[in-house]
Order: structure tokens, then C-alpha cells, then sequence
């Protein structure tokens, strides 16, 4: 504890003036320093018994007597209300100073304030007399015989405590007629209310939050309304509530057993709590894991063993010894598999989850085979290889690779394999097959089509599939017969109508492009029939005036359809697209028909014209050469401006897919003028600049794109982190050093002019990556370096294959060769591990 | 994530059937009009184990540790009484009097 100084007004104080002394005084009182403002007080006062300086000084006493209640300073904080009462009877009693009396045991004087007929205000008398109740009720039988018999504490304790008594005991009547017996003017009104309220629980919450709000802040029997409150908290903001209890600031020790004994906890959940909450909040996983095996017979040991094995999956594989400190069997193969998968899942690199979750499967399979596993087993297998795709939703990609060996097709291969675990999976069926549609993988569409019109022959989703694939192979009669088969079931599925007009439309398209007019007017009339939606109508109406343009140059259909659609940037997206199915350039149609020059029509216009673009492309529709000319130019000048940030990324999306780059980087870099550096944009601007990829030395863009990563990042935009970085791999296809190496190795000295130096910084490099290879191994030096996760990969197979130390000493050897320029020509990495 | 089995009242080992038949019944306890959070706790609970496959994958996927209130729940769960959550207790007076004399 430290001491009090002896004098607090700095040397040279006593030459102050009284009005400096009074004016720095007032200072410390308004700032919280008490001790300072009571020192300048009482020196004012030695030299002049002012009454306001002396209210002051009272005021400074009660200040400090807080801040030392505060501190639990109680005998200390009593001194300073004595002293505050000393300085005269004007100086009004406060009851703080009596709540302290009776809390430190000494209710005499609080008792002598009311027995002695002294002149309190009535509010004051009041305030006492509730303060004494309460003591009273905690068990102060002595404060009963100290007052007037008359006075109401001493005259209702008989029916207060009878109250409590019925209360804990259950008592209902005797509870009623105790609280009954209790006048509305009586100290003990607020413990009337509480127990009403006491009373309605657990049946009404709300009756007793509102009884319990009628007790003031500032009652004696304020620590039991706030405990019943405390109750009546949802469980996870009451056990919120109840953390690190007793510590300053948080909920007393008593309120929390309090509160937990009503809602009904036993001694021994409070216990287990109290060993909980001393682990804190960010307990380590060991000091969890043994609370867990302490507790194992009553938690269920299963249930233990499954927790314990989550807890070891931060500090994997070392944590895999912790089992063992705390007691515990260690954990078997399988089990270690299952925590080295969950680790991998931390690590989101999508290879580490597969091969993780691979490897899994592999070993709990064995080398089974499928009927002599259990149901769950199969399940489970199916599950671990299936996790790939699930966790990073890998086969959504809009644009499948056709390489075997990327991520997606690796992830396809698994999921189908998961399929024979577990065929009965009509969801993941489906979303494979929408894969492999997107990929143009037809002979795997067909396959799982077959397989899956077997087991659901009559389901609308796999019908509706089946349509699919046959418009993919342009066999749209066959399409229309599929679709009339769903309609026959579900006749309302809009869905396949659009499918199935959108069928019919791109069959009259291929009609009239083989010249037969005749037919293509002849599927238009079919199509008619099944279109409702106003896109359907639209399409058709804008198909049947190009074929009257097409066919005797009679333009009023297709003037009259555009009068109807409203002129703008939309119509005209649609009519550009509607002639560009049929081959007809948009300057050329523009001629033929003579329509009046296209207006935007603002930022609406603008948005549905993109939304055609967009819809033109979901509905597998293409765009020649002339569309990106033509579109650069018409919507160069629509009003961007007026777009939203959501708005302009998925503009900026859209014209990814129309493959419109010149007019995606314009929107890119109207955008970064009011986003500066917004890294959706960056990436946007430099994609579109270098549509083909980029190639040379790096320049002020790979610059900004770098800084657009690490902001990404920062900004936990995963996805736009993840886009930017696959561009940097594909620049850097082994990871090393910068964005982009001149050689695979990407030394960080390559690009300097001196060749001494970098051949230097060569060696140096070299032996580096050597050293850290040889002390770190295989794993650490890949993510230290940050090895793209198909490297990856490729290498910790070929470590399962011919052992860490072999793949070690073989990328020794590689970076050796590709420093000495020696490296030989392989096409795979693979092939130079052979 | 809260312990699933601990939310719905059911053993380890329920199937379709018991989860389905905890769901019901617990949505009679709190519907979503008188207690949002616990309808929606209740529902989250039903989704992570409607079947047999959800339930698998709830045990080899979900990786949150234990949260303080599955072990109370787990060890020394709360009795239910009529249509309420929990049987509420009462306090013994020497609870009421360590509030009332201020201490801790």
C-alpha cells in the first residue's frame, strides 16, 4: 500500500494566494483528485473559516471516502465520512456513510440517527430505515432491539423474515400471507417486490423482469434485484455473465451463486463451473484436455475422447503426446489421421484438405472391400473423400480446368469415387454432373447420367439434367421430349419451360442459319406454346423479327418489339444478342432495320443491359468478335459513375465472362478512382490488361497487384486473395522468392545488373534453401517459402512414395543444376524425380 | 457450435426417429414467437443431425471445441420441469443474507 505524502500542495504552496489556492483546489475536486483537493481545502480553511470552502471540503472527503470503498478500502473510507460529519451538522448525512457502518458490523449509529429524534428529512429517515431492513434480514437481530418498538423496520421484520423463511422453503401460502401482512409504506416494499417476482419464476420471465424493475438501482436490496436479473439472463450471456466472478468489475461471488442456485444449478455443476472459469477464456487445449479426463466418468468417456481429440489439432503433430501427459490412451493411427485432417483444414490450403482427408479414407478402407465395411463406415469414407469439395465448394468453378492433375478435377475424381460409397447422394449426383457439363466432359456426363436415371428414373432434377445434356449435344428434340416429361409431372416448374423455349429458340437459331426459315418458323410457333415468362416472350418475339428481316427484309416486327421494350441500352443488348445468334453483326442489323440511335437511360438501363449479358452467358449463349467492338463502344459511355461498388465488381464479372477486356479495364479504372487500390479492382484492371497473362519483367502493375494481395488479405477477402495469388503462381510456377523469377527458382538477386553479385547471391541462395531443407524438412521449407499447393502436393506424394530424404537430396540437386544453369529439360517435376 | 445432442435432449446414439420426435418437442417448449434464440438453437441442432448422414458428418467434420455450457449440460444437466426449461431452484437464506450484507 503506498503512503500518504505529507503535504500535497507543491513547495512554494503556502506563498499562494487564497484565490490561486481555491482555484487549483476546485480544479483537483472537478478532476477526481481528491486528496489534493482536501489538502488545499483545509489549508483555505486554516486561514479562514469560509462556508463554501468548507461545503467543498466536504464534497472532496465524500469523494475520496468513495474511491476508497471502491478499492474495498471500507475502515479507510469510514475515516473520510467521519471526517466529512466533523466539519459540522449543516453537512447533510449521507447514507453511504450508513450503508458503510452497517457493512463493516456497526449499526449503533445509524440506529442513534433515527431513535434520537433527530431532525432528518423524512427522505433521508427513509432511506436509513431501508438500509437497516435489509441488514436486518441479512441477520442483524441487534438493530430490531436498538430501535423504537414503534418503528416500522422493528414492526415489519416479523412478517419480512417470516417471508423468507416460506419463500426458501417452498411455502406458497405462507409466502402470501407473510407479503400480505406487509404495508405498501414499509422499509421492507422492496423486498416485497423481489419476492413477488422470486415467485413467478420460472413460469413468467417477463412478470418478473417488470417486478424486479420497480426496485431502484440504488436500494438496499439492489444486490438481490441484480442477481435475480442476473437469472433470468439466456444461457449463454448468464454464463457470459458470470465469468472471472468476484474479479474487479465483474459479478460478486454471492450474486453468481445467487443466481445460480435459482436457475436451479447443484453444488456440483457450480463447482465444475468455478474449475472452468478458472481456466479463463482462452484456457490452453492440455490444461482443457485434462479438466476433460478428470472429468470422463461423468461426461461420457467417448464423448471425452471425441473433444480431446478437436483439442489437439492446434499444436499438431506435437500435441499428439499431450493424450499421454494427461493420462489418456494415445491416439491410434485412424484417430491421428482424423486430427491431421482437421489440421489441414487450418491451413485452407485445398491439397492439404484433400490429401488429408484422402488419406483418411484410404486407411480406414484398408484394403477392404466395400461389403465387408459397415453402413457407417461406407458412409464415413464417402463423407472424407466427398470434404474436399465441401469445404472450399470446389466444384462450383464456373470455368472447370481440363488438366487431370489441378485441384477441381482431382476434387471431381474423388467426389465420384465417394458416389460408389455411397450412391443414394441424388444432391452431390446432381452437382457433379453440373460439373462435368461445365467442364464439356461428356462421355463423364453421360456415365453419371446413366447411372443416375437408373436410381431416379422419375426425378424432375435428373430429368431436368438429362435436358440439359442433350441441349449441350445440340440434340434438342430430344431435349423438348425430356422437358414435356417434367412438365407432365410438375407442370408449374418455370425452370424447364425457360429451358425448354431457350431449346426450342436455339433449334429455330440453327434452322435459319441452315436457311430453312420455314422450319425455324415452324419450332418458334412450337416454343410458343411453353413460353410464360416475359425473358421467353421477349426472345421469341426478337427471334421471329430477325426472321422476317432475314427473310423478306420486312423490319416492322422487330421495330414494333423494340418500341415495346423501351428503347435504352437493355433493348439494344438484347436485339445485339439476338442478331448475334444468327449472325447478323450489330452494324449490319442496325442498317437493315434503320432504328433510331440507342440513349442510355441511366443507371437502371445500364444494369438491366448488363443483366441480358449476364443472362445470355448463363443460358450457355456465345459472343462473336464483333459484340466486343461493338460493346466496348456503346457502353463506353454509359454512366458508370452512377454505379454502386457492388454494382461495378459484378460489372466488371460480367465482362470477365463476355470476354470484353478493354472495357473491363475502363470500368476497373473507373472504379479505382473512387476505390483507390480496392483490390477487386486492381485484380479486374490487370486481368484485363493482360487477358492472355503476363509475360516480361515486372513492372509498376505486378507492383500494384502485389500491394492488392496484401491488402486482400489484411481485409480478410479471401477470395479476391486467392484470385491474385493464382496469378502470381502461374507467373512463379515453384514459389520461390518474388513474384517473378527469371529463373524457376525466382532468386531474389536475379534481376541485378552486376553478374558477380547475382552469381554470388546464386550460392548464397542455394545453400540457404539447402540448409533450410536439411533443418526444417520438407513440410516447414514449403510453407516457409510459400510453395504453390500443386508443387506441394506433387512433392509430399513423391515423399510417400520414395521417402522425405530422397525428395530432399532430388530438390538439393535441382536447385544446384538451376544454379549452375545446368537444369535439365523435364516437363513435369515429377519426371526429373524419376 | 453447441454440442447438438445436448440442445435436442438426445443420446449419442438417437436415430432418425428420436431426433425428429426431440425436435417436435422441443419446438413446443420454445416457439419461435416466445424464444427466438432457442427455436433457432433448436432448429440448428435438428439440421446437424437429421440423418444418419448429417449425424456422421457432424462427428468427423465439426472440430469447435467443447463450449463450458456442454460440459455443465453434459455432467450435471438441469432438470426439466412442465412445459419449462429447467426446474428453477430456490436460495437458501444464507444466500439472500451474504447479498444483503454486501459481501462478496
Amino acid at each position: 500500500m503506498s503512503t500518504k505524502p505529507k503535504k500535497r500542495i507543491p513547495p512554494g504552496g503556502a506563498k499562494l494566494s487564497p484565490e490561486e489556492i481555491e482555484r487549483k483546489s476546485r480544479e483537483h475536486l472537478a478532476g477526481g483528485r481528491f486528496r489534493d483537493a482536501i489538502d488545499g481545502f483545509k489549508q483555505l480553511l486554516k486561514r479562514e473559516p469560509r462556508p463554501d470552502w468548507r461545503f467543498a471540503l466536504a464534497d472532496a472527503y465524500a469523494g475520496r471516502a468513495r474511491e476508497l470503498n471502491a478499492k474495498g478500502m471500507l475502515r479507510e473510507a469510514l475515516v473520510m465520512w467521519e471526517n466529512r460529519a466533523s466539519l459540522g451538522k449543516d453537512i447533510a448525512f449521507e447514507p453511504e456513510q450508513a450503508t458503510l457502518l452497517l457493512r463493516l458490523g456497526r449499526p449503533e449509529p445509524v440506529c442513534a440517527l433515527l431513535t434520537a429524534g433527530a431532525a432528518l428529512p423524512p427522505a433521508e429517515a427513509e432511506r436509513l430505515r431501508t438500509l437497516l431492513a435489509a441488514r436486518l434480514l441479512a441477520g442483524d437481530a441487534v438493530i430490531a432491539e436498538r430501535l423504537a418498538p414503534e418503528d416500522p423496520v422493528r414492526r415489519h421484520a416479523a412478517p419480512a423474515l417470516a417471508a423468507l423463511v416460506a419463500y426458501c422453503a417452498g411455502d406458497e401460502t405462507g409466502l402470501r400471507a407473510a407479503l400480505t401482512a406487509l404495508p405498501f409504506r414499509s422499509p421492507y416494499r422492496d423486498w416485497v417486490q423481489i419476492l413477488k417476482a422470486l415467485q413467478c419464476l420460472p413460469e413468467s420471465h417477463r412478470e418478473a423482469t417488470e417486478l424486479l424493475g420497480r426496485v431502484g438501482e440504488d436500494s438496499a436490496f439492489a444486490a438481490i434485484k441484480r442477481a435475480a436479473e442476473l437469472a433470468l439472463l439466456p444461457e449463454p450471456r448468464f454464463l457470459e455473465a458470470i465469468h472471472d466472478a468476484g474479479k474487479p468489475q465483474r459479478t460478486s461471488k454471492s450474486a453468481v451463486r445467487f443466481a445460480c442456485a435459482l436457475r436451479g444449478w447443484s453444488p456440483e455443476r457450480i463447482a465444475l463451473w468455478e474449475e472452468i472459469d478458472r481456466l479463463g477464456r482462452d484456457a490452453q487445449p492440455i490444461a482443457l484436455l485434462r479438466l476433460l479426463h478428470r472429468h470422463r466418468d461423468r461426461l461420457g468417456a467417448n464423448w471425452v475422447r471425441q473433444r480431446n481429440l478437436r483439442l489437439l489439432i492446434r499444436d499438431y503433430p506435437a500435441s499428439l503426446k499431450s493424450l499421454l501427459a494427461v493420462g489418456a490412451v494415445k491416439a491410434n493411427p485412424l484417430e491421428a489421421r482424423l486430427v491431421a485432417a482437421w489440421y489441414a483444414e487450418q491451413s485452407k490450403d485445398p491439397w492439404d484438405v484433400l490429401d488429408g482427408w484422402e488419406n483418411y479414407a484410404r486407411d480406414l478402407s484398408g484394403a477392404r472391400a466395400p461389403a465387408d465395411l459397415t453402413p457407417d463406415e461406407r458412409l464415413r469414407i464417402a463423407l472424407a473423400l466427398r470434404r474436399a469439395d465441401r469445404f472450399g465448394r470446389v466444384l462450383d468453378r464456373p470455368e472447370p480446368s481440363d488438366d487431370p492433375d489441378d485441384l477441381d478435377a482431382r476434387v471431381a475424381e474423388l467426389v465420384e469415387e465417394s458416389l460408389r460409397w455411397d450412391p443414394d447422394d441424388r444432391d452431390l449426383t446432381l452437382r457433379l454432373l453440373h460439373y462435368y457439363r461445365r467442364g464439356k466432359r461428356t462421355k463423364d456426363v453421360r456415365r453419371l447420367l446413366d447411372q443416375a436415371s437408373e436410381r431416379w428414373p422419375q426425378d424432375p432434377r435428373v430429368l431436368s439434367a438429362a435436358m440439359d445434356a442433350a441441349l449441350d449435344a445440340g440434340a434438342f428434340k430430344k431435349a423438348a421430349g425430356l422437358a414435356s416429361r417434367i412438365l407432365a409431372v410438375d407442370s408449374i416448374n418455370t425452370e424447364v419451360r425457360e429451358h425448354l423455349v431457350a431449346a426450342h429458340l436455339a433449334h429455330a437459331r440453327k434452322q435459319l442459319l441452315k436457311g430453312r426459315a420455314d422450319l425455324a418458323r415452324k419450332t418458334l410457333d412450337e416454343a410458343d406454346t411453353w413460353a410464360r415468362g416475359g425473358h421467353a416472350r421477349e426472345q421469341l418475339d426478337l427471334t421471329s423479327g430477325l426472321i422476317a428481316v432475314i427473310e423478306h427484309a420486312d423490319a416492322a416486327i422487330l421495330r414494333e418489339t423494340v418500341a415495346r421494350l423501351g428503347g435504352g441500352l437493355a433493348t439494344q443488348a438484347a436485339l445485339v444478342l439476338a442478331g448475334d445468334a444468327v449472325r447478323l453483326p450489330p452494324l449490319k442489323l442496325f442498317k437493315q432495320v434503320m432504328l433510331p440511335k440507342f440513349v442510355h437511360q441511366g443507371r437502371d438501363d445500364l444494369l438491366a443491359a448488363l443483366a441480358r449479358l449476364r443472362t445470355h452467358l448463363d443460358g450457355g449463349g456465345k459472343l462473336s468478335r464483333e459484340l466486343d467492338a461493338y460493346f466496348t463502344k456503346s457502353l463506353g459511355s454509359a454512366p458508370w459513375t452512377q454505379l454502386s461498388r457492388s454494382d461495378l465488381e459484378s460489372a466488371c464479372e460480367t465482362l470477365r465472362r463476355c470476354g470484353f477486356h478493354k472495357l473491363r479495364q475502363s470500368v476497373a479504372d473507373i472504379a479505382l478512382k473512387q476505390w483507390r487500390g480496392a483490390p477487386v479492382f486492381e485484380l479486374h484492371a490487370f486481368e484485363a490488361k493482360y487477358p492472355k497473362g503476363f509475360s516480361g519483367r515486372p513492372n509498376r502493375d505486378l507492383d500494384r497487384l502485389e500491394d492488392a494481395l496484401a491488402q486482400a488479405r489484411e481485409e480478410g477477402d479471401m477470395r479476391t486473395a486467392l484470385r491474385i495469388k493464382e496469378i502470381f503462381d502461374a507467373l512463379n510456377p515453384f514459389g520461390f522468392g518474388g513474384p517473378l523469377g527469371a529463373s524457376p527458382f525466382g532468386f531474389p538477386f536475379d534481376d541485378d545488373d552486376d553478374g558477380d553479385a547475382g552469381d554470388v547471391s546464386d550460392e548464397m541462395a542455394t545453400d540457404a534453401l539447402v540448409m533450410m531443407l536439411r533443418m526444417a524438412g520438407l513440410e516447414k521449407t514449403m510453407n516457409i517459402l510459400g510453395f504453390p499447393p500443386d508443387i506441394k502436393r506433387q512433392l509430399k506424394r513423391m515423399a510417400r512414395q520414395i521417402g522425405e530424404p530422397a525428395v530432399i537430396e532430388k530438390l538439393i540437386e535441382l536447385f544446384s543444376h538451376a544454379r549452375d544453369g545446368t537444369l535439365p529439360d523435364f516437363s513435369d517435376l515429377s519426371d526429373f524425380f524419376r | 457450435m453447441r454440442d447438438p445432442y445436448l440442445i435436442l435432449g438426445v443420446p449419442d446414439d438417437a436415430d432418425d426417429t428420436a431426433i425428429e420426435a426431440a425436435y417436435l418437442e422441443g419446438i413446443k417448449r420454445c416457439p419461435p414467437e416466445r424464444d427466438a434464440d432457442g427455436f433457432q438453437a433448436l432448429r440448428t441442432a435438428y439440421e446437424a443431425l437429421r440423418t444418419q448422414r448429417d449425424r456422421l458428418a457432424y462427428a468427423l467434420f465439426e472440430t469447435a471445441p467443447p463450449e463450458p455450457a456442454d460440459l455443465l449440460d453434459r455432467a450435471f444437466p438441469l432438470g426439466r420441469s412442465g412445459a419449462f426449461d429447467t426446474a428453477w431452484g430456490r436460495p437458501e437464506p444464507a444466500l439472500f443474507a451474504a447479498l444483503l450484507r454486501g459481501g462478496d
